[in-house]
């Protein structure tokens, strides 16, 4: 890092289909999830000290005709007329507009800013909104034959199984063990145990993709405060979580032109920045990653560098992912468990691995010292990570 | 309301020549390889499920994507991965206005 950021708050809403919240309600929820948060780092919040914001959201203009983020968050959440944008990275925006915060502190403009992710997904028909989800996608080719994003990812575990002997049962055992993850979230849309036999069963969405692998269509808010070395010393924060690196990959929007299509260049370009950056996959203790369908979290195992490629059906399948495994995975229930609300998840990412680092997650591990965050957007266009720290990283 | 409805003519107009083949440089005949392929069994508005959408390595050496015509019960059972396709036009779905939007898909051979 080249100045000290620390993740200071966290606050998140019920994640579900919220059919009696605005996507105005779900952004108050959230931020005063996080003010409240606050009020326990630090003595004396006041909400007046945030002078950037920072919106995460993908699809605000098709799922609810409403666009101009930036002020509409402001004004929601009391922040006066403070600088305010929106970041839109399709399921990656809020990882995005996090490492956008993140520059715009680094660059001296901002000592204490906001990140805010929401998403108000349910006000559509489902089938309207995968198109709206395809946006994400390539819509001259891919949209206009009739795939939508389970396809898309259908295409890949298909060659992945292909390729590499990978199963569906072993697909499966991801959802089994997010979704025993995620019942002890009371934030999550789904806090019930599954089977690897219940999912094969379930119906098929898009072959090999069956219901259970895919996460759901989620409403949902999470939001975060950012602040300086020098604001985390002025206001005396409790259990400051720094930020150790930050990277961002990006890939061609059309999957299927592609050199390969079971490894996402995206992530392995992100993943190179971070080792250039002093971090290395050995360092990680757990991780927050991008199951939006089951094989995502696969190859995203195998991108990190967790398993070798091909290797990931077998790593899931020793159990390397459980809370009591070698790495583990989305602790609190992944995007499978708690709900995928596309521009929140990068966020929510972010606040439950901060938890975990803060020593007050719903499934704590014994004093995991660095956690990693991959936000995945479309079918691996563009992939973001973040490594969160307990220690304040030396300054570069 | 099928995605782009609400836009005009020219968005598919202007793709004859490059994606369609009507104009100039014609795909249609082309030979393929399936190389993944999927059934989709939840539609997007403006499409029927289930149907068969997959990657094909065509002979020129570029990878298309594409509706694989194909009967559900022979692709449920046996792998389509390798399997030989030719490139044909068809129409590929017709708006609520009355515009038919034409494009490509694949033969199994």
């Amino acid at each position: 890092m080249t100045k000290n950021i620390a993740v200071v708050a966290v606050g998140q809403t019920k994640f579900g289909e919220l059919w009696e919240h605005s996507l105005r309600d779900i952004v108050i929820d959230a931020g005063n999830s996080c003010f409240n948060d606050a009020n326990t780092q630090m003595s004396g919040f006041e909400r007046k000290i945030i002078d950037n914001l920072v919106v995460g959201n993908m699809g605000g203009g098709s799922f609810v005709n409403q666009g101009h983020l930036g002020p509409l968050v402001s004004s929601a959440l009391g922040l006066g007329n403070i600088p305010a944008v929106r970041c839109e990275g399709a399921c990656a925006s809020s990882a995005l507009a996090f490492r956008h915060a993140l520059h715009t502190m680094q660059a001296g403009k901002s000592h204490v800013s906001m990140v805010l992710g929401v998403e108000k997904m349910t006000d559509v028909d489902p089938s309207r909104a995968l198109n709206i989800l395809m946006e994400a996608g390539d819509f001259e080719s891919e949209s206009m034959a009739g795939l939508t994003f389970a396809g898309l990812y259908a295409l890949m575990a298909r060659k992945h199984m292909h390729d590499f002997g990978t199963t569906r049962e072993q697909l499966a055992m991801i959802s089994v063990t997010n979704h025993k993850n995620g019942k002890q979230n009371p934030l999550a849309q789904f806090r019930s145990e599954t089977t690897v036999d219940t999912i094969l069963k379930s119906s098929m969405i898009a072959d090999p993709l069956a219901l259970m692998d895919c996460s759901p269509i989620t409403d949902g808010g999470a939001a975060i405060i950012l602040m300086t070395e020098d604001a985390v010393k002025k206001y005396a924060i409790k259990n400051p979580v720094w930020i150790a690196a930050s990277a961002c990959g990006t890939d061609n929007i059309i999957y299927h032109q592609r050199k390969s299509l079971t490894e996402l260049q995206a992530t392995l370009s992100a993943m190179k920045q971070i080792k250039e950056q002093g971090i290395s996959e050995k360092d990680i203790n757990f991780l927050e990653v991008h199951d939006c369908f089951s094989i995502n979290e696969l190859v995203a195992l195998e991108d990190l560098g967790f398993c070798k490629k091909g290797q990931g059906g077998k790593f899931v399948e020793n159990n390397e992912i459980a809370l009591n495994g070698s790495i583990p995975t989305n602790t609190t229930g992944g995007l499978k468990s708690i709900g995928h609300p596309v521009g929140a998840t990068g966020a929510r990412q972010i606040v439950d691995a901060a938890k975990q680092l803060r020593g007050d997650s719903i499934n704590q591990l014994k004093t995991p010292q660095n956690g990693l965050c991959l936000n995945i957007g479309g079918i691996g266009s563009t992939a973001v990570i973040h490594v969160l720290s307990k220690n304040k990283p030396d300054v570069r | 309301m099928i995605d782009g409805e609400n836009m005009t003519v020219p968005l598919y107009w202007r793709m004859q020549k490059e994606k369609y083949g009507l104009v100039g440089s014609n795909i249609t005949g082309l030979k393929g390889r399936i190389i993944s392929y999927t059934i989709i069994r939840a539609a997007p508005e403006g499409f029927e499920a289930p149907y068969v959408v997959g990657v094909v390595l065509v002979e020129n050496g570029e990878k298309l994507v594409g509706e694989i015509c194909a009967n559900l019960p022979d692709v449920e059972s046996v792998s389509l991965i390798d399997r030989s396709v030719s490139v044909v036009f068809r129409r590929i779905q017709t708006h609520s206005n009355g515009l038919r939007v034409y494009g490509y898909k694949f033969l199994l051979e």
